[in-house]
């Protein structure tokens, strides 16, 4: 199996992991149990206590000692069958259901454990990571909208708007982007309701992103208003909106992809690190940088290696993204000139691209 | 040469002056002033305050404000922090040293292991390359989590807080000093490796083709003297380029390993300042980074004028 093949599969499960969020959950992310706090994973077996064969899966509930924080017995733990396809009740609105994977008669099952409130980490991890690619995509979107905007004013018009555009992208580049990031964000009301606070997110790194693209694009505006093609456009009469719209915002869509494949994954970063400083995605809201917070308790994560989960859940995500943004900077992607290219069996272009740049 | 260096200072002024300007806006668009928390104070009476007040002259223009404000840094007053009593200037000046201290270990070992690591040959380079794409697919904060981790499960090296006042006073201090640098220098190499193996690998293939390369292989000459002499210098060019444009991304990467090993850099002081409305110290916290960076890229612009006798050739 190939990587670019291994990478796609990567992306589908994620892509229907969140997408169907509600589904894969199993609780709901902001649910407390005061009575599990620090529950470890739970594991499912399929021989009931007498050892006799199970076919329904049974999940291993161990008992809390009583009188002690988050400490669980070893023995004896109770054998809760496993019930699939569930509608379950939102707790603080009784009139939303959600249809979940599966549930335990009283409650949900905690696959990777829960948090100091009792909060299932699991679930978490499926909204919070859906939080997260939500603000960095929507964030990439808008960097390389602008940045594409930017570029091809810049690459196309005259020197004077090209250089006084070029020197504001210095300027944005000239301070290391986190420290952008933070100062920016300052500017900002600290104490904003969470779904603001999550928009505003996605809002600055949009707003300090867009740089660099803006950038690489109008040096590949620039060479395209040198093509044969754009002096023949604009020797027919074309205006500058045509040319712009039909001559180099084609030429240059390749370049924007790939600089939107490099952009997430920075985002991405930069969420976590927001959330993390406690700028970014506040409760109830969850996104990834909020549940590695957490760790901020040095001592929880070496008690409690389960908070890191989004930790492991990024891996193979950045792995997958990596995969694609290197795949679009050698090549074109699907796009429509891709399939016209096939049909008409023409070679391949190489489309230049930056290395991805790490924040 | 001299025009094209003076060129290139005009720009990095340029740059300074846009700059310079965001870090004055940041600091007008802050909401309040420096009255309205001096007001607070129990110890000043309103009379006392509005006399400040007038001293300070709030009617003035903005350029005028932005002309004081650059001459007023100049003179290193770079305001008062307000979260802390003191002068910005020294907050800043132990946490500045302490940062680039760390950035420039995290940059000392990154080169250091990747132009050996790229130097290797033979299959092993797979070996390196497959190591340089695994790193490569862990995005920075997600490494620096894994080494604490790693290091508390170990209980080798516990993050050691640091006294923030003191960088360097005497050598018991630092001993301590070094084994708290170790794992964030750790995090900051390993975060940077990839980006100079990939580039270092690229080159010294390209290098080792070259053929001066070759020539000097075929008279015989000793593999160390065509390694040292011959395709460390063909390779340099690019690598000296990306030596300049890499202090931003490690100066970035710092901040956020700095507040998660509790290093006593600019990292976790600005956090503090964000969270604290201490704007004064954001904003000349964000400048001094801005001007490590650009001192940065012109160091490299000068390295290589020394490097490449062609550049100096060209412009003579």
């Amino acid at each position: 199996m190939s990587t670019t093949r291994i990478a796609t599969v990567l992306i589908a499960l994620y892509t229907a992991l969140f997408l169907f969020a509600d589904f894969f959950a199993v609780a709901d992310p902001a649910a407390i149990d005061p009575s599990l706090p620090y529950l470890p994973p739970e594991a499912i077996r399929f021989t009931s206590s007498s050892g006799r064969f199970h076919l329904r899966p049974l999940l291993v509930r161990r008992n809390p000692i009583a009188g002690q924080f988050a400490a669980y017995s070893q023995q004896q733990p109770a054998l809760i069958p496993l019930r699939f396809f569930v509608f379950t009740a939102s707790p603080d609105d009784p009139s939303t259901r959600h249809l979940r994977i599966c549930a335990i008669s009283d409650g949900a099952a905690h696959f990777l454990g829960t948090d100091e409130f009792g909060r299932d980490v699991w679930s978490r991890l499926v909204y919070g990571g859906r939080l997260t690619l939500l603000i960095s995509l929507s964030a990439a979107l808008a960097a390389t909208l602008v940045a594409l905007a930017v570029g091809i004013v810049a690459g196309y018009s005259g020197p004077l708007a090209d250089s006084a555009l070029m020197r504001l992208v210095e300027a944005c580049m000239a301070v290391p982007w986190l420290y952008l990031l933070l100062a920016v964000r300052a500017l900002l009301p600290l104490r904003s309701p969470p779904i603001v606070a999550a928009a505003v997110c996605a809002l600055v790194m949009a707003a300090i992103g867009w740089a660099r693209p803006a950038r690489i694009l109008r040096g590949a505006a620039h060479a395209a208003r040198q093509s044969a093609y754009v002096t023949l456009a604009r020797a027919t009469g074309a205006s500058p909106w045509h040319i712009a719209r039909w001559h180099l915002l084609p030429a240059l869509a390749p370049l924007a992809l790939t600089q939107f494949t490099v952009l997430v994954p920075q985002f991405i970063a930069g969420e976590i690190a927001l959330s993390y400083f406690g700028l970014g995605v506040t409760e109830p809201l969850v996104s990834w940088g909020d549940m590695l917070a957490a760790a901020q308790h040095l001592s929880a994560i070496v008690q409690y290696p389960w908070l890191m989960a989004p930790i492991w859940a990024m891996i193979p995500l950045f792995f997958a993204i990596h995969i694609f943004a290197d795949r679009s900077s050698t090549r074109s992607p699907l796009t429509l000139s891709s399939v016209t290219r096939h049909w008409y069996k023409l070679p391949r272009q190489k489309v230049q691209g930056e290395s991805p740049v790490r924040f | 040469m001299i025009r094209s260096f003076a060129t290139r200072i005009l720009h990095a002024l340029i740059t300074l002056f846009a700059v310079s300007w965001l870090c004055f806006a940041l600091q007008q668009a802050a909401p309040g002033d420096y009255f309205t928390t001096l007001s607070l104070e129990p110890g000043l009476s309103a009379r006392t305050l509005n006399a400040i007040r007038e001293q300070s002259d709030p009617h003035a223009s903005l350029v005028h404000r932005y002309v004081a404000w650059c001459a007023a840094m100049l003179h290193g007053d770079m305001g008062q922090s307000l979260a802390y009593h003191m002068s910005v200037y020294a907050l800043l000046a132990p946490r500045i040293l302490n940062t680039l201290l760390l950035s420039l270990a995290g940059l000392a070992g990154a080169w250091l292991a990747g132009l050996l690591l790229a130097a290797i040959p033979g299959r092993s380079a797979a070996v390196v390359h497959a190591l340089s794409a695994l790193l490569w697919s862990i995005p920075d904060p997600v490494l620096a989590f894994l080494l604490l981790l790693a290091a508390m499960r170990l209980h080798a090296m516990a993050p050691l807080t640091l006294d923030a006042s003191s960088p360097f006073t005497s050598f018991a201090v630092a001993g301590t000093f070094t084994r708290a640098l170790a794992l964030p220098a750790l995090a900051m190499t390993l975060g940077y490796l990839p980006l100079v193996l990939r580039h270092a690998q690229s080159g010294f293939l390209a290098a080792r083709i070259a053929p001066a390369v070759e020539a000097a292989e075929v008279h015989g000459l000793p593999p160390h003297t065509v390694w040292f002499r011959y395709i460390f210098p063909e390779a340099a060019n690019p690598l000296i380029s990306l030596f300049g444009l890499g202090l931003g991304s490690l100066l970035s990467a710092s901040l956020f390993v700095e507040v998660l090993f509790g290093w006593p850099g600019l990292g976790p002081l600005l956090l503090n300042a964000i969270l604290q409305r201490d704007i004064s110290v954001v904003a000349a916290g964000v400048l001094i980074s801005a001007l490590v960076l650009i001192s940065g890229n012109l160091i490299a612009d000068l390295l290589l004028w020394l490097h490449d006798p062609r550049l100096r050739e060209a412009s003579a």
